[in-house]
């Protein structure tokens, strides 16, 4: 390189002389950045973990620990979604199933599903993934399974069987594969179900509305108007954004849903929170802060 | 009233399940479904704005000092990916690591990966390289975080004064090392643990509520995921260590209140009000995680 760019500066070109001055100046600009990008290049840093270290530090048998819990910090994983339509809600599930199954003291571990699209879709995918979480995981605790992703650890064309002894591993597996499948089939059918279920809802409320309006005794030429909503299967409102949008369930407005899922007890406790109360505190804060502002 | 997952494994039977798990352990992680409040009129950032949702509402419901983000074409190849990391984080002087980021692998390319997607040259290469030079930049995604320097706090080490000029935090990964006998062998140790209000001016309780909003359980939530995500001071050398069996004990049951308060917190009124503090640390970046 530094042949060529002596080269190229002892050697001007005479008759254009600005374009030679901007070319020698990029062209040394970019040997020195390029010289820059390799250094580091020489000596990439490896590093190695002993997670035997880390087992004998902090899963110490004392007197007031008596069976070993773990002493390690819990960890949150985050998973964000947006969209399940270019996102497809089985490969969420597929990567929530990985999560779950991590090797690390269960206790300690949260996981965190964000869904920007708000979708009922994602939603009951999750609700599908936990239940099936509840044989998927302890099925890979039992057998060591490597991927804990059930579509890869499926699709692979490893061996299945290499590096298992248990003799009930092929039973297990057939069974959980068998599982699998179909926990694969209720997530495809999911939009349907959303679908007719918010059909049949909706449907509901028309013939109730009907009926309210025959009985007022109002004009019958008179079009009746009901909200498309989308419906959850308690048969309450869903309170993300909808199929068909209507203010308050569009996309990008919507109120915020969390909802934990307590898969110890095997109860899931459906504990969605309508922000509008919230929201109608708003104003009240708001002068607060302008009255702490002018003081 | 939910109840967190037992402390103590929790045996299967062998009627209850389609498969015998009678020797394994089958309690599962908590999961929770967060879809934070989106208005017209307020910005949502983007992924970095979920995220922000999601720092937010976790540290109300389970403050893990560490957070690990993923994408949800994401997965954990590894089973013990999040033991190594706590490898990093663990070690000595691993309260100044601020994230420890995964390299992606990817799945579905053509055998002779004709258009580059493995990126071999940028996580192997590049990414290697740089970890030299105090550490790799973020992309996006595979990164375990600490929690506290994500709300931007300087690291312990160090006097507060001086930290407060750096700005930013670096990331140093050590080898884990084995300790050597003669370590073992002393007796007594003295365990030169800091609080966290003596080394960071900002961390002191009164101010925080300035800084991360009017959420007493947030401000609360802060000097905790700090304690918790420091390493076990059972050496002399290590100044910042938090005293070993401090995290044995099992974690408290949620309540009601406790999950409303994680709602309030994803609302666009707590994320962008005025006297909202930075906590928007995350920056969107776009990744290459897209295989043609």
């Amino acid at each position: 390189m530094c042949f060529f760019l002596h080269w190229r500066v002892t050697h001007p070109n005479k008759e254009a002389v600005w374009l030679w001055v901007m070319s020698i100046t990029c062209e040394i600009w970019f040997g020195f950045s390029w010289i820059l990008d390799q250094i580091p290049k020489l000596s990439p840093v490896n590093r190695s973990t002993d997670l035997d270290v880390l087992h004998e530090k902090f899963h110490i048998v004392t007197l007031e620990n008596p069976t070993g819990r773990s002493d390690l910090p819990g960890c949150d994983l985050f998973v964000s979604t947006a969209d399940p339509d270019k996102e497809p809600p089985l490969v969420t599930a597929n990567t929530i199933l990985s999560i779950l199954a991590v090797d690390y003291p269960v206790e300690k571990l949260a996981c965190y599903v964000s869904d920007d699209g708000g979708a009922l879709l994602t939603f009951e995918a999750m609700a599908e993934a936990a239940s099936f979480a509840d044989l998927w995981v302890p099925f890979c605790r039992k057998h060591n399974i490597e991927p804990r992703n059930p579509d890869s650890y499926f699709a692979s064309n490893v061996d299945p069987t290499k590096n298992k002894s248990r003799l009930d591993f092929v039973k297990d597996r057939r069974r959980v594969k068998r599982e699998y499948d179909e926990f694969k089939v209720r997530i495809n059918g999911l939009p349907d179900s959303i679908r007719r279920r918010s059909d049949a809802f909706n449907a509901r409320e028309e013939m109730k509305k009907m009926k309210q309006f025959k009985e007022s005794g109002a004009d019958p030429s008179k079009p009746i108007k009901v909200i498309k909503a989308t419906w959850m299967a308690d048969g309450t409102h869903w309170p993300g954004t909808w199929a068909s949008s209507s203010s308050e369930h569009a996309k990008g407005d919507h109120s915020g849903i969390l909802q934990v899922f307590s898969c110890v007890l095997y109860l899931r406790i459906n504990l969605i929170i309508n922000l509008h109360l919230h929201f109608m505190c708003m104003g009240v804060c708001a002068q607060m802060y302008i009255l702490y502002i002018l003081i | 009233m939910l109840k967190p997952p037992s402390p103590d494994p929790l045996m299967g039977s062998a009627n209850t399940n389609i498969i015998d798990f009678s020797d394994v352990d089958t309690r599962l992680p908590m999961l929770v479904y967060v879809s934070r409040e989106k208005r017209p009129g307020y910005d949502h950032n983007k992924k970095a704005g979920a995220m922000n949702a999601l720092v937010r509402a976790s540290a109300v419901l389970s403050n893990g000092p560490f957070i690990l983000n993923l994408d949800c074409d994401h997965y954990i190849y590894n089973c013990k990916a999040v033991k190594e990391g706590m490898c990093f984080m663990m070690d000595k002087g691993g309260e100044d690591i601020c994230y420890i980021q995964f390299p992606q692998r990817f799945e579905g390319i053509d055998p002779s990966d004709r258009y580059a997607n493995h990126n071999t040259v940028f996580f192997d290469g590049n990414m290697r390289a740089l970890d030299g030079l105090q550490g790799p930049f973020y992309v996006g995604t595979g990164c375990m975080f600490r929690r506290f320097a994500l709300y931007g706090f300087d690291p312990p080490t160090g006097d507060w004064k001086m930290t407060k000029a750096k700005k930013k935090f670096f990331k140093k990964k050590k080898k884990s090392k084995k300790r050597s006998a003669e370590e073992d062998s002393e007796t007594t140790m003295e365990l030169n643990t800091k609080r966290s209000s003596e080394f960071d001016y900002y961390l002191d309780v009164d101010l925080l509520p300035k800084r991360f909003g009017n959420s007493v359980e947030l401000a609360k939530s802060i000097p905790v995921a700090e304690l918790h995500g420091r390493p076990l001071a059972d050496h002399l050398s290590i100044k910042y260590g938090r005293e070993p069996g401090l995290l044995t004990h099992p974690r408290d049951p949620l309540e009601a209140s406790t999950v409303a308060e994680a709602v309030s917190v994803i609302s666009c009124w707590c994320v962008s009000s005025p006297t909202r503090p930075r906590l928007n640390k995350i920056i969107y970046i776009r990744h290459l995680n897209k295989t043609i």
